[in-house]
């Protein structure tokens, strides 16, 4: 944390200006050790876009560190920590937790539009393992590429599986819960989705949306 | 499973000829059957009611489970001899019902309120 802010408070104008840096770093976890490196994708992105506002507003004038350079400081050069959020899935209102929690994760990683397909993709997944398998578990995860951010989910049950996977995916099938484009129509939300399932063996389907980095 | 206070809450108004219902900003699955359930039950009761308005301006999440819903509410309400509208829909949920591929053609649908009510044929006359 120091070395944070260590590097920004020269560079503030006035006592304002450090404090407004230091009230930055409150809006961390507490139980984050926000030393460089130690910060995860969704809060380097949070402190990135409050200093780079504060640094604006409260820097000596042309003194404000440009973004590359915080960036640096904040990561100490290393990509960021992915974020991870697993959810189990027993009834409709965890379906409708992970929709949330989704929305939250993406929200300024992804466009609007973007952040819909998501939580609808994930939405389809979870409700699938309340339906079908009774309980299981999604796993969200945000991680940053060198020009992509990535988002990825998981969802795994134990459930009876699925038996004809080709006749869902030829898109023949109608279920008795939606319209039969659960599997199919979050296959189109997603840049790629991959199905492992057998009878018996449970089910096991991941997926992948990137976006351009900004 | 427990009912809490949002869920058997389904804000429903009368307007003319027309039952306006408002869909909740996040729906669960059982919320959605109870807002079906409510739906019809309203219409099976009431009296000269030609038209169904659904607003579904503060659904923020739309999947395949929540559009079978509303497009089922807008069969019953033909049942009852009530055309039903949808009114309101977010662009981001409408593209993503269409990659989705969730068809709602049999569903009657409008961009604005007043769109909604002239499709209904309902004129709201002022008594001044």
């Amino acid at each position: 944390m120091s070395a944070i802010l260590d590097a920004i408070t020269p560079i503030m104008n006035d006592s304002i200006g450090v404090t407004a840096a230091r009230g930055v770093f409150r809006t961390l976890p507490t139980s984050v050790n926000a030393s460089p490196g130690a910060l995860d994708v969704v809060e380097v992105r949070e402190l990135l876009m409050h200093l780079e506002t504060s640094g604006r507003i409260f820097s000596t004038p042309g003194r404000a560190l440009p973004v590359k350079r915080l960036r640096e400081l904040i990561t100490a050069g290393l990509p960021a920590r992915e974020k991870v959020e697993r959810f189990g899935i027993r009834t409709d209102i965890d379906v409708l937790t992970v929709q949330r929690a989704t929305q939250a994760l993406t929200k300024s990683f992804f466009s609007v539009t973007d952040c819909v397909r998501l939580a609808t993709a994930v939405s389809e997944l979870a409700r699938n393992i309340y339906m079908y398998a009774k309980s299981g578990t999604v796993t969200l995860k945000l991680s940053e590429e060198p020009t992509h951010w990535c988002f990825e989910l998981e969802a795994v049950d134990q459930g009876p599986g699925i038996t004809n996977l080709d006749v869902i995916f030829s898109g023949g099938y109608r279920s008795r819960t939606g319209l039969g484009r659960g599997l199919i129509g979050t296959r189109a939300l997603l840049d790629d989705m991959q199905v492992d399932s057998a009878p018996g063996r449970g089910t096991r389907v991941s997926g992948v949306r990137r976006a351009g980095r900004r | 499973m427990q009912r809490t206070a949002v869920e058997s809450f389904i804000p429903l108004l009368r307007l003319g000829h027309c039952v306006f219902v408002s869909v909740p900003s996040e729906l669960s699955d059982s919320q959605a059957r109870f807002l079906q359930d409510t739906v019809s039950q309203r219409l099976s009761e009431a009296v000269g009611v030609r038209g169904l308005v659904m607003d579904v301006s503060a659904l923020s999440i739309v999947d395949s489970f929540a559009a079978k819903i509303l497009g089922e509410t807008a069969s019953i309400a033909r049942q009852f001899g009530v055309k039903a509208v949808l009114v309101g829909m977010r662009p981001a949920v409408a593209i993503t019902l269409v990659e989705l591929g969730v068809d709602l053609r049999h569903v009657e649908t409008a961009l604005t309120l007043e769109r909604a009510l002239e499709k209904l044929r309902v004129r709201i006359v002022s008594l001044e």
